[in-house]
């Protein structure tokens, strides 16, 4: 698959960039902010840009900004989105503003290079990836809204399904069967009135659901 | 004993003499001083001489002496004019009465144009330096000087014992010219003096009438007196003038009675001011004293201002800096100790603010104490809210450093052990796995660190962002409603220090955190299932610094409620 990556620190650029390559990506482009990172997107039409939460000039949120400039001009792009802070909102934020294909990912997760292929790989598929310290921060929180209709094990499914994790994965990991995965998953959509969106669109919404309450 | 009181004793005795006098010569030859041949009239002029004498006397004392000095002089030489008779028991005495025969108008005048405008302007000191030469001079001194009363053929009348030749034309030379420059003169007084009074303030004018208008009523039946004398060229004793001579004596009883009024409205403001000094013991709050001031003085705008270490301040302690148009300054031993800023014109009378000085006194020092107070308070406050400022921001700073410095290197360095780890012979994956390992666990406590010395939450999401985020960090603490608008960022990070010290201290019991914007102030309800912490000096400073405020209640034992509120409008 084809990538591009923008930081503006040049080290993790690099890094980044060279963990990709041995991850079998082929990196298309490196950029130091989001204006050039926009403009190599546009010419080079990536697969996947791997994207620092904070560049120039603000150093505050360009790689949001960015992420939802990509998502507007080219859905079918996948975005990852790195960065140092534990903050749901900002995951959130990613979420609703490209929700096809986008993870958000704490920047010391991805060194490690099976954890940063697997992710990678999910958003080519159109899937969402949400860092699991955020993930299980958000588990731990006391629910009050349409989560605290879910069974204990349902929230298990929705929280592996929010990191990512396929239905396979979800049953290896919770050692259910594909089709016990599948009867959770219906039950989450049903109790989270998920039944009139479309179905390529309800994990997302589904994730965002877990992400928005508190 | 003082001149200052000796002076009073001493005038009072001469008027008293002079009015005996008066009295005796009047019964001793009856019908021909000005008085007539009546008794009570004679009476009648006594009692003007010596109230208007009493009057300046007063008048002394209240404030004005140049003008109760002139009163006085008034009222003797009213007595004087008396002793022109035969009657006259003595040389002297007879000499004197030739001498003032017309000179009372001159220090009446003289001092109306005083009342009417605090000091003599040039206009006034022309008139007053034609009064005195017209009426002690041409109408007095020298025809006293060339009249021979013996000569002139009054046998019983005593010796004058100024007279140097027996000259009847130079005595109706002069009298006939002072009669002229006398009537001049007056006239030009009562007219002056009219002027002044209708030009001057409001509160000038309502002290000033009293006794200005008896005064010019005096002085311009003084004139008819001499408007009649005109064609005849001399003083004379004819009933007519007997008439004008009662009126005068009417008049100037008028002038002590405006003075007695006027003595009496400074004793009501006096006694009100005093009513006010011990209102304002009893009940002493800021700006006390400004509004009972506006109350008395009648003016609703006026403005009390007190003397702090670098410039005037209000009571609350607050710089200002007054309108220079209309200002008075209330001074005590040279210094000046208040300012007021009031109507233009209410306060010209420098009787009533000396008067305002002597009696607030008290209130006036109690209250720029208090001002003062205020003002360091004030100062002290913000200079702690700089400090908390400043401390907030170098932290922000070092959250910032640490992002962008300590935290991106050692991301690249995993990225590198990472690499490392993909390339390396498996014997020593282990080992590099362990160093991953460690400097991952190593960025989760800088990442912590960082959250704690600013969660950037705050700055960018606002209140309830920061403590969601708090509270996925700090088990047990458990965010129940928190406004979800942005408030000033000192208020937010006041607010957040004060929800994350309380959490850290009651650690790790569980906490609830409730927030709500009530008006103008936000309120931090934070409640824990044990007692209250012990120091909490740290929070109520940081509160204190932009005037919050910190409730401590105990609902239950071993329940405590802390509820912190802080202005944010």
């Amino acid at each position: 698959m084809r990538v591009i990556v923008a930081d503006d620190e040049v080290l993790l650029r690099e890094g980044l960039a060279r963990l990709l390559v041995e991850a079998g990506f082929e990196v298309i482009g490196k950029a130091g902010d989001a204006a050039e990172l926009l403009r190599l997107v546009d010419r080079r039409r990536p697969d996947l840009a791997v994207v620092d939460i904070k560049m120039p000039p603000t150093h505050t949120d360009e790689g949001l900004a960015a992420a939802q400039q990509i998502g507007e001009r080219h859905p079918e792009i996948g975005v990852l989105v790195l960065s140092h802070y534990l903050e749901p909102r900002y995951a959130m934020r990613l979420l609703e503003d490209h929700p096809r294909g986008a993870g958000y990912l704490l920047k010391d997760r991805v060194s490690d290079i099976a954890v940063l292929a697997d992710a990678l790989r999910r958003i080519g598929d159109g899937e969402c990836v949400i860092d699991p310290t955020i993930v299980s921060r958000l588990v731990a929180r006391q629910r009050t809204g349409p989560l605290h209709e879910l069974t204990e094990r349902e929230r298990e499914v929705l929280a592996l399904m929010a990191e990512g994790h396929s239905n396979d994965g979800i049953g290896e990991r919770l050692f259910l069967s594909p089709r016990t995965v599948e009867t959770h998953i219906r039950q989450i959509f049903l109790k989270l009135d998920l039944r009139d969106t479309p179905a390529y669109h309800r994990r997302v919404v589904a994730v965002l659901t877990f992400l928005r309450s508190n | 004993m003082t001149r200052a009181r000796l002076e009073p004793i001493a005038v009072a005795a001469v008027a008293a003499g002079l009015g005996l006098a008066v009295a005796d010569a009047g019964r001793r030859a009856p019908g021909f001083s000005l008085a007539g041949d009546s008794p009570a009239r004679v009476a009648l002029g006594i009692a003007a001489g010596w109230t208007v004498v009493a009057a300046g006397l007063a008048l002394r004392g209240g404030g004005s002496r140049a003008v109760g000095r002139l009163l006085a002089a008034g009222g003797c030489a009213w007595l004087a004019a008396g002793l022109a008779t035969p009657g006259a028991r003595l040389g002297p005495l007879f000499t004197l009465g030739l001498v003032a025969v017309m000179l009372a108008p001159a220090p009446i005048g003289w001092a109306m144009l005083l009342e009417a405008g605090d000091r003599l302007h040039r206009a006034d000191r022309v008139v007053v330096a034609a009064l005195w030469p017209a009426l002690g001079g041409l109408l007095g001194l020298l025809p006293a000087l060339a009249y021979d009363p013996i000569a002139a053929g009054c046998a019983e009348c005593p010796t004058n014992l100024l007279v140097l030749a027996d000259a009847p034309a130079t005595v109706e030379g002069a009298a006939r010219a002072g009669v002229r420059l006398g009537l001049v003169a007056l006239g030009a007084c009562i007219a002056l003096a009219l002027w002044r009074l209708a030009r001057a303030s409001p509160a000038r004018r309502r002290r000033a009438w009293p006794i200005l208008l008896p005064g010019c009523a005096y002085l311009a039946l003084a004139a008819a007196q001499l408007a009649h004398d005109w064609g005849r060229g001399h003083v004379g004793n004819d009933p007519t003038e007997q008439a004008l001579w009662t009126a005068q004596a009417v008049a100037l009883i008028g002038i002590a009675a405006g003075v007695a009024l006027v003595r009496a409205a400074a004793r009501r403001r006096r006694s009100r001011l005093a009513r006010l000094v011990v209102e304002l013991g009893a009940t002493p709050r800021p700006g006390g004293l400004r509004d009972a001031l506006a109350e008395l003085l009648g003016d609703p705008g006026l403005e009390l201002l007190h003397r702090g270490p670098d410039g005037w301040i209000d009571a609350r302690g607050h710089a200002r800096v007054p309108q220079p148009a209309a200002t008075t300054t209330l001074v005590r031993d040279g210094e000046p100790v208040a300012l007021l800023c009031h109507r233009p014109g209410l306060l010209d009378d420098a009787r009533v603010v000396a008067e305002i000085e002597r009696s607030v006194r008290l209130g006036l020092d109690h209250e720029r104490l208090q001002a003062q107070l205020q003002q360091q308070l004030e100062h002290l406050r913000r200079s702690r809210a700089d400090v908390t400022a400043a401390s907030e921001a170098e932290r922000r700073l070092l959250e910032r450093d640490l992002h962008d410095g300590a935290q991106q290197q050692l991301a690249a360095f995993t990225f590198a052990v990472g690499l490392a780890r993909s390339r390396a012979a498996p014997e020593l994956d282990d080992p590099l796995e362990r160093a991953q390992r460690e400097a991952q666990g190593a960025l989760e406590e800088l990442r912590e660190l960082a959250h704690g010395l600013y969660p950037v939450a705050l700055s960018e999401a606002g209140l309830a962002a920061a403590v969601e985020s708090l509270a996925d960090r700090r088990p047990g603490l458990r965010p129940l409603r928190l406004p979800a608008g942005r408030f000033a960022p000192t208020v937010e990070e006041t607010a957040y220090f004060v929800i994350a010290a309380l959490a850290d201290r009651w650690s790790p019991q569980p906490v609830t955190v409730a927030a709500v914007r009530d008006g103008q102030r936000l309120v931090l309800d934070v409640n824990a299932a044990a007692p209250a912490p012990g120091d909490l000096v740290a929070i109520e400073d940081r509160l204190g610094a932009l005037d919050g405020a910190l409730i401590i209640e105990q609902p239950e034992p071993g329940r405590t409620r802390v509820t912190a509120e802080l202005p944010c409008a």
